[in-house]
């Protein structure tokens, strides 16, 4: 059994190391700080309930991203994604621009992301978590369960079907 | 154009890669963990004595039900009182009509391993409920309701109500059988067919 102190001590030195990596992981399916912050407080949730089971755990990293990526995902069927986009979408514009071009390229960002959601599911998942550079083609292979060969050919498909689609919904 | 739609996905990219949590999220973690475990027990405290008391629950009632199902007499078997005590002087706790109780032996009572444990026989249970119960259970069977009438029983005591002496005497199977003779021989003479007359 393991002593509480310890447990304690470790939780708190997994929050320490992971928290930044799991809020950004979080944040890309979300878009939402408050709701990234509330799945990484709910991975370290399901943390403390698998306390006896820690040891047996190989990959901690990949076990935490990969509970925080399903819990984000779950959590993102139940609330709004087109408001989180809208207001995501806010924060990349500049506020120097004019207000007309702030307009257009806001509306880009949003054609951006609602392409970036209609990405099959292995490709989304690869592009979002290998855009966060934290993460190597084998740690990738390792979340999603797949071969390297196969996370460079999703990443390598997922860029290129996410390009076409946004020329094709510019020039239509 | 593929220049714009690169750079704007690359803009997405880099801005969700560098995208900070606001400050103090750990510590926000780390107490909302503490609550939780705080309040841990005390979530698991009711799921506990729930289990418990279903079972003493479930236990009760199965040694009831084991109890009931055994044959034992409707009489309280007290451990201290003789035979003889018993059926002379019922228990003032139970109170009964003195024909309803039945002096017993030792030897038809049930007869338990232990007498500290009183298990309420059916009796007890009746008498401290409901004694009308008990006394009802107790009384002899009444006989069973009478049969309804036949047709023929029917017309009987409709006939013998209205008095109708052609009835009546229908009834009776020599006047009935007179009457019928009559009426035949009535009909043979209406019908037959006429003497031939004789030449004076």
């Amino acid at each position: 059994m393991q002593h509480p102190a310890r447990s304690e001590t470790d939780l708190a030195s997994l929050v320490a190391q992971y928290s930044s990596l799991l809020f950004r992981v979080a944040h890309s399916v979300l878009r939402s700080r408050a709701e990234a912050e509330d799945v990484v407080q709910d991975t370290f949730v399901r943390v403390i309930e698998h306390h006896h089971t820690l040891d047996s755990i190989r990959d901690m990293r990949v076990w935490l991203i990969r509970i925080t990526w399903n819990l984000a995902i779950d959590r993102r069927r139940r609330i709004r994604p087109d408001q989180m986009d809208d207001l995501f979408a806010q924060t990349l514009i500049s506020k120097n621009l004019p207000a007309d071009q702030a307009l257009d390229e806001a509306q880009r960002m949003k054609s951006v992301l609602r392409e970036l959601d209609r990405l099959p599911q292995k490709e989304r998942q690869i592009l979002l978590l290998s855009a966060l550079d934290e993460l190597g083609t084998v740690e990738l292979a390792a979340v999603t369960g797949r071969s390297e060969s196969a996370v460079r050919a999703l990443l390598f498909r997922a860029r290129t079907r996410l390009r076409t689609r946004l020329d094709k919904g510019a020039t239509a | 154009m593929k220049q714009n739609s690169e750079q704007d996905i690359d803009r997405i990219l880099t801005a969700l890669r560098d995208t900070e949590p606001r400050t103090g999220m750990e510590q926000r973690i780390l107490a909302t963990i503490e609550q939780r475990k705080s309040a841990a027990p005390s979530r698991i405290f009711p799921w506990r004595l729930a289990s418990l008391t279903t079972t003493a629950l479930l236990a009760s009632v199965f040694a009831l039900h084991h109890h009931s199902l055994a044959p034992h007499p409707l009489i309280p078997h007290s451990s201290t009182n003789t035979p003889s005590e018993t059926s002379a002087t019922p228990s003032p706790t139970h109170p009964l009509a003195p024909h309803l109780l039945i002096p017993h032996s030792s030897t038809n009572t049930i007869a338990l391993k232990h007498p500290t444990l009183s298990i309420p026989t059916n009796h007890q249970l009746l008498c401290d409920c409901d004694p009308i119960a008990l006394a009802e259970s107790q009384a002899p069977s009444h006989p069973a309701p009478e049969l309804p009438l036949t047709d023929q029983e029917k017309l009987l005591r409709r006939a013998a109500h209205h008095a109708d002496p052609v009835e009546l005497a229908e009834l009776n199977a020599a006047t009935r059988e007179a009457r019928l003779a009559e009426d035949k021989a009535d009909f043979k003479n209406f019908f037959n067919p006429p003497e031939p007359e004789t030449n004076q």
